[in-house]
């Protein structure tokens, strides 16, 4: 099925308007006035925030804009196929084999309790396609041209079951297997790790060279401007730039386009202000009382310092973390990188006071932290706090944004410098609000209503409410949008010189770290590959893994 | 971009020589080894001799043996946790029925209620039913003889207990499997037709259900026997031999029991179409009606199988109505004579009996469990 006969365009949009019927039946316009075409060999790209409208204009190319959507247009054609009259009939003989959909994160995009063999043969028996023997060839196949070696050990697995690569090319091979020329790629790459989406944007481009035509959905402009020929830009639904990709992400023409470029956090303007919000005035906190020196290399001015650190877990034998050693002096920021299963989450929990090590031991400003009982813990616990990638989980549902804060602030009451006093509680609760930059009428609303970006920044208003010296940042931008992720780094960054904070900060993206950081330590399979100055580690890699892990990072300018 | 411009595009040479295949292939989560060694297994010869993958066919091997080892270690567990459930039973049920009042009383025991017995009767009664001895030798007596399998004699009805309940336990067995599978068809069909559809669909099943779950089962009984049968005449009043004689006793418990099961389904369904994976089914070019059937419905059922597995109790129970409703044997009828009478050990056969079927349909239902979902070890993780 790699013969590809159709030379015009595969999809070709003017006027694409959707409107959505909200519960009390008014009606909401997502997407206003779109145009954009797909040709056969080319990759156009539809970049925007959430809620910009790009996932549903995407999918009403294959009638499945979402329940109560209205899509009109004033012409919408699927491989010179008039689609606007299309019947339900219509709709479902073209999805899956004249168009392919490739979601995101294919732990939720394939269904975890069929194999992935019987979820790829679907979209044949879907168009009763061939028979029982050649279907099963036709499935190899597809996983084959999906880059996955050895495609029989695949047929049988769960997503549950695979890496997140593997899992994603099954989800490629899924969309592949009727053999759709038009691919629409939503967010192809999201919940991936740096070296394995650079595997798979290879086999993008390897599909597009095989005459796929594809439709990119991005907000990652380095994906986009990796991949892309031509790249439209929505805002709220609508159009806001379009033109070659080489044009719009060199000489961005629209004011929004250029805030999104310069959100992304870049080597050559690291320590700048990503965001265009003004930094915010933060009153400084009086010096923390700084604790007598102890004897040895470490001092009163390393906030955290960790010797030796291991974590072993028994039931399976092999150990999560081993042999970790740094220093953290006070004020500045660790950033520690790795993939998945390289054992930073299990380093988070260590300096968190959430898990003990088995070898090696964690001070904090010279004292013993991990060598403390939970209960002698206690008195210094708020010193700290850990900010995670997912708040919502982390907070009471029910609980009002105040209350959040409040029960923060009443747990320390007790401690030196705590407040008893409700009304003061109160009060500090809201200025913790407006430090982290949200306006304190929010503190009456409950956390689901929330963006994500005013989650994350309710989550280190908590911190701060104990607080702390040290900020344990556990992926606290990887969840969110990149012109929010740029707000809430400048934020950090903000509380960092203001309060004199201590970050460790932890992140699959290299260049988030390498904006964020002073020194950067790598990890590999629970072992510390690198660690060094920032610049060192980034930019003139010694170790293999470290240059690897830096080539994968996308840029969104073409490299001249 | 540098492009090694793969000669044919047959995928496997495509891969780069990246990373990806270099982690160990199967990334599983601990709880999980049974499935992933699957493919792994399958994997033909040649994995030996490419460069990443670290020999994974004998360590798969091998986690598949653990993995029998584990349901089978799993199973007896289970069994043996069982045998402690019905030993409790028996237990209590022993120990309460004797802490009843009156409950040692020959008059009450043997039916002779207002007869004047003379102390040697009594006295030849009480060593024949074995009355004699501390309760604690009764007792022992009475667990030793249950190793044996025999369930005692009735006092009552001076006959092996085992030989009054049998046939009433194939009956009562008839009944609520019947039901089960009844409210199983009824609450599928109405989660398949009307869940996650528009309004105008959705809310008569989801009100239906909610009807059908607070039927009170007497009622319905009455009621299904009044227009089905009296008045239609389409199945027999009382008794009947096969099919057409257990329909309406079995809807009467299969009607509330569906609603319940339904409103279960119908939430985890209309939660299931909503995940990204039915979004990629539907842009496969599946139709609804697939959708729903292949992928949704399976993970409707988890919910519901669960509570299957609690319901066993209450549809045991609800035959004791139906089966007086509508004249059937069954150990219903023989339970409510059995505890009037104080007859104990008629009583702790029926106690035995229905913890045994507990005990096996809550086994049934953990390994369809597995069955349905594999995510599922087997260590329940």
């Amino acid at each position: 099925m790699t013969t590809r006969e159709y030379t015009g365009p595969l999809a070709e949009v003017e006027g694409l308007r959707v409107e959505f019927e909200r519960a009390d039946g008014s009606r909401i316009t997502a997407v206003h006035d779109l145009g954009f075409s797909v040709e056969p060999g080319k990759i156009t790209a539809l970049v925007g925030e959430s809620g910009s409208g790009k996932s549903v204009s995407a999918r009403s190319l294959i009638g499945l804009a979402g329940q109560g959507a209205r899509v009109g247009a004033e012409r919408l054609d699927v491989l010179g196929r008039d689609a606007r009259a299309f019947t339900d009939r219509q709709w479902r003989s073209i999805r899956g084999r004249e168009v392919g959909l490739i979601l995101q994160d294919a732990l939720t995009s394939l269904d975890p309790l069929r194999p992935i063999g019987r979820e790829i043969s679907g979209a044949l028996t879907a168009h009763r396609w061939g028979t029982r023997d050649t279907r099963r060839a036709r499935v190899l196949d597809a996983l084959a041209e999906a880059g996955l070696d050895q495609p029989e050990r695949y047929v049988r697995a769960r997503s549950g079951e695979l890496s997140g690569g593997q899992r994603q090319r099954a989800l490629i091979a899924q969309a592949l297997a009727a053999g759709p020329q038009l691919l629409i790629a939503d967010e192809p790459t999201t919940a991936l790790d740096m070296t394995v989406q650079a595997q798979i944007l290879d086999l993008f481009e390897r599909l597009r060279d095989r005459g796929h035509g594809i439709l990119l959905i991005s907000h990652d402009l380095g994906v986009v401007g990796r991949l892309a020929d031509t790249v439209l830009v929505l805002g709220e639904g609508r159009v806001v730039e379009s033109g070659s990709a080489r044009e719009v992400l060199t000489a961005p023409r629209a004011e929004y386009t250029r805030a999104l470029l310069r959100a992304i956090p870049d080597p050559s303007r690291r320590g700048q202000r990503l965001s265009a919000a003004p930094p915010l005035a933060i009153e400084g906190r009086a010096g923390a009382p700084v604790p007598a020196s102890t004897a040895g290399d470490v001092t009163a001015d390393t906030a955290v310092s960790a010797r030796g650190v291991g974590r072993t877990y028994t039931a399976r034998g092999g150990f999560a973390l081993a042999d970790i050693s740094f220093d953290v002096p006070r004020g500045t920021t660790l950033g520690i990188v790795g993939e998945s299963g390289s054992g930073k989450s299990t380093l988070a929990r260590l300096l968190g006071a959430l898990d003990t090590p088995n070898t090696g031991e964690i001070t904090v400003f010279g004292e013993p932290w991990s060598a403390l009982s939970n209960r002698e813990r206690v008195p210094v616990r708020h010193r700290v706090q850990v900010v995670y990638q997912d708040p919502l989980s982390s907070f009471d549902p029910r609980h009002r944004v105040i209350t959040i804060l409040l029960d923060a602030l009443r747990v320390n009451a007790d401690r030196p410098g705590g407040i008893t006093d409700r009304a003061a509680q109160r009060a500090r609760a809201l200025e913790l609000l407006t430090q982290v930059g949200l306006s304190t009428d929010l503190a009456d609303r409950h956390p689901l209503s929330l963006s994500g970006g005013q989650r994350q920044r309710v989550a280190i208003a908590r911190a701060l409410a104990c607080a702390p010296d040290v900020l344990i940042l556990d992926e606290p931008v990887s969840a969110l949008d990149v012109s929010v992720q740029a707000q809430v780094l400048d934020l950090l960054q903000d509380l960092q010189r203001a309060l004199g904070l201590t970050y460790l900060f932890i992140s699959h993206d290299l260049a988030v770290i390498h904006h964020v950081s002073d020194r950067v330590l790598v990890l590999r399979h629970g072992r510390a590959v690198e660690i060094g100055e920032a610049d060192q580690v980034l930019q003139h890699p010694e170790n293999a893994y470290t240059r690897e892990l830096v080539a994968a990072i996308p840029h969104p300018l073409p490299t001249p | 971009m540098t492009q090694s411009s793969p000669p044919r595009a047959s995928g496997s040479e495509a891969v780069p020589a990246g990373t990806e295949t270099s982690v160990p292939a199967f990334a599983a989560p601990a709880s999980e080894p049974a499935h992933a060694s699957e493919p792994a297994d399958a994997a033909p010869p040649a994995a030996a001799a490419l460069p990443s993958p670290p020999a994974a066919d004998p360590r798969a091997r091998a986690d598949r043996r653990d993995d029998t080892r584990a349901f089978l270690t799993f199973l007896a567990l289970r069994i043996l946790a069982g045998l402690g459930v019905v030993l409790v039973a028996v237990s209590l049920g022993f120990f309460l029925l004797r802490l009843v009042p009156g409950a040692d009383s020959v008059q009450t025991l043997i039916g002779a209620n207002g007869r004047a017995l003379t102390n040697e009767q009594i006295a030849a009664v009480r060593a024949d039913l074995g009355l004699d001895h501390s309760l604690i030798v009764q007792y022992g007596i009475y667990l030793g003889k249950l190793v044996t399998g025999d369930l005692g004699t009735s006092y009552l009805q001076r006959q092996p207990v085992s030989l009054i309940l049998g046939p009433q336990i194939l009956s009562t067995l008839q009944l609520a499997g019947t039901a089960l599978g009844f409210a199983w068809i009824l609450a599928t069909v109405s989660t398949l037709l009307t869940a996650g559809r528009r309004r105008l669909i959705e809310t008569p099943g989801r009100v239906v259900e909610i009807i059908a779950a607070s039927l009170p089962q007497f009622w319905l009984g009455l009621m299904l026997l009044l227009v089905f049968a009296i008045g239609w005449h389409w199945f027999p009043v009382s008794g009947g031999t096969g099919f057409s004689g257990i329909v309406l006793p079995a809807l009467t418990l299969a009607i509330p029991l569906a609603g319940l099961i339904g409103q279960l389904t119908r939430e985890s369904f209309t939660e299931a179409l909503d995940q990204p994976f039915v979004l990629s089914a539907r842009a496969r070019g599946l139709s609804d009606l697939s959708v729903r059937f292949r992928h949704a419905l399976r993970h409707a059922l988890i919910p519901a199988l669960a509570f299957s597995g609690q319901s066993i109790g209450w549809l045991l129970g609800g035959t004791l109505v139906v089966e007086e409703i509508f004249a059937r044997p069954g150990i219903g009828r023989v339970i409510f004579a059995a505890v009037n009478s104080r007859d104990l050990p008629l009583v702790l056969g029926v106690v035995i009996v229905v913890a045994v079927g507990y005990v096996l349909v809550s086994i049934i239902v953990d390994i369809l469990y597995r069955i349905i979902d594999p995510r599922i070890g087997v260590n329940g993780a």
